[in-house]
């Protein structure tokens, strides 16, 4: 299991491996939004804490169907599949490697964005935490979306639409544990429930996702 | 097929019967409301097709268990069948809330638990159709939707509270129970239970005559098959 | 028989009115591709198990 791990994390660093582009995309976002809505600081203050987490989300996303694409493409996955690991482990693998490579880098790099966005400061520690304790649960969902659509010819698109009402509940929690954090109020109740839901997630999606690997697969 | 197309003739006429007659006791047979003036008489339909709306991701549910357990095709193409006619159900819920929110709120579209909550219905819907056309494999699909529809489920509940602790709303409360203050009135309430039980008989019609026609489609792409390879 | 006047919409007329037909149109439409759906099925299944039993009738014929 550590093996496969490191081989995805390997991987994911290589060269095309996509690793900065989930970075270089939240940048890009982040670059973005004030020229959608306007430079106004006031503004930006206001929603910045939202914005950040829906260019993490986004971030994420976008790299979600490399998480079983290589794999697929070449046989390995079928060699997982017959492996003594079991699937449920491979998912939860893919997912901790999608995590490392994706949601934790955002979360670090998130700071520096707050700073574009005019992040009040109180907001800064909430981000990350929220990131950190969030993002998980969009990597162990991302997989199931992506075991779902593995092997379909441009599945991308049918892979956000099925994926993006899933992220809902974290994305509602983590953003309001940044704009809370920002201003001061409590940050426990929606911290709390982000955290459940990752936990949630990463106990529960594993099992369907290798359900569902076994249907493609067959 | 032969129980449902015995059934389907009369579950028909008894939906018709039921929808039309409460649409026009509801449109032309009652008063206007003191607050709300005629547009009241929207409750007829966003009221039924809010409640079918929910109701048949519910159905779906059951159905997308009983292949799951069972692997009884007529479940799956059954979960099939009702996901447009669920959609569509959510979509007037939405359209005619956004019609009778206006002059009552003032505004389209509101944040609200409530609505957002069906909104997020509505994504889950077109993803579960969506799904189904993807891929072409009809039992890879049924395995697929199926699970897509216990998981969406249970992240559409989860949903549920996440935006109600994420917005507390202004939509009325229930307005059906059996005991809150809220209850609408007698005058309006009777047409309105005809209204939603016509539209569930509706939902039943239409789901059965639907899912015959999914089972003639498999029947059909199998005899295809079968003769491809004969 | 009560004499049948047409309810008094007030200033809501707009409203309410599309809102019966806005859902009398997505139900017609749903309705009726159901239903056309189901004819074009039906009918296909049955051409076609038409053809295979008259194929097989004529196969048997020149035995």
């Amino acid at each position: 299991m550590i093996g496969l791990l490191i081989r995805d994390l390997r991987l994911a660093v290589k060269a095309g491996g996509g690793f900065g582009l989930a970075l270089a995309f939240f940048l890009i976002v982040s670059v973005l939004v004030p020229f959608g809505i306007g430079p106004e600081t006031g503004l930006l203050r206001e929603v910045s804490g939202g914005v950040l987490w829906l260019g993490a989300l986004l971030a994420c996303l976008l790299s979600l169907d490399r998480i079983f694409a290589l794999d697929w493409e070449d046989g390995s996955l079928e060699l997982l599949a017959t492996s003594p690991l079991p699937l449920e482990m491979v998912a939860i693998t893919k997912s901790a490697a999608h995590w490392i490579t994706t949601g934790l880098p955002l979360a670090l790099v998130a700071p520096l964005l707050g700073l574009l966005l005019n992040l009040p400061e109180d907001g800064f520690l909430w981000l990350v935490i929220s990131l950190l304790v969030g993002t998980p649960a969009l990597s162990a969902i991302g997989t199931f979306g992506a075991a779902l659509t593995v092997g379909m010819r441009r599945g991308g698109l049918l892979l956000s639409l099925l994926v993006l009402p899933l992220y809902v509940p974290s994305l509602l929690f983590g953003s309001m544990v940044v704009s809370n954090g920002a201003s001061g109020e409590a940050v426990g109740t929606p911290l709390a429930l982000l955290a459940a839901i990752s936990l949630g997630s990463l106990a529960i999606l594993p099992f369907a996702s290798a359900s569902v690997l076994r249907v493609n697969l067959r | 097929m032969s129980l449902s197309g015995a059934v389907l003739p009369w579950v028909t006429a008894l939906a018709v019967a039921m929808v039309v007659g409460g649409l026009i006791w509801g449109f032309f047979f009652t008063p206007n409301d003191f607050r709300q003036g005629a547009t009241v008489k929207i409750i007829y339909i966003h009221v039924p097709a809010a409640i079918m709306g929910s109701g048949t991701w519910f159905m779906m549910l059951a159905a997308s268990l009983v292949w799951v357990i069972r692997r009884h095709h007529v479940s799956a193409l059954a979960a099939k069948a009702a996901a447009p006619v669920g959609m569509v159900f959510t979509l007037i819920g939405l359209f005619t809330g956004a019609v009778w929110g206006q002059p009552m709120w003032g505004t389209w579209w509101e944040w609200d638990p409530r609505l957002t909550a069906f909104l997020i219905l509505f994504l889950f819907y077109l993803g579960y159709m969506a799904l189904w056309a993807a891929v072409e494999n009809p039992d890879t699909a049924a395995d697929l939707t199926a699970v897509l529809c216990l998981v969406g489920t249970v992240f559409a509940v989860i949903s549920r509270y996440a935006i109600l602790f994420w917005n507390q709303g202004l939509h009325q409360g229930a307005s059906l129970s059996m005991d809150a203050e809220e209850n609408v009135a007698d005058v309006f309430a009777y047409p309105l239970w005809i209204c939603i039980i016509g539209f569930g008989l509706l939902f039943i019609c239409l789901v059965l005559l639907r899912t015959r026609t999914e089972i003639r489609a498999r029947r059909l792409s199998a005899l295809i098959a079968q003769e491809r390879m004969a | 028989m009560t004499p049948f006047i047409f309810p008094d919409l007030g200033p809501y007329a707009v409203e309410v009115l599309s809102a019966y037909a806005g859902t009398l149109a997505l139900l017609l439409i749903l309705v009726a591709g159901s239903v056309w759906q189901g004819r074009k099925t039906r009918i296909r299944l049955e051409e076609f198990e038409a053809r295979s039993t008259g194929k097989r009738q004529k196969s048997t014929e020149n035995l």
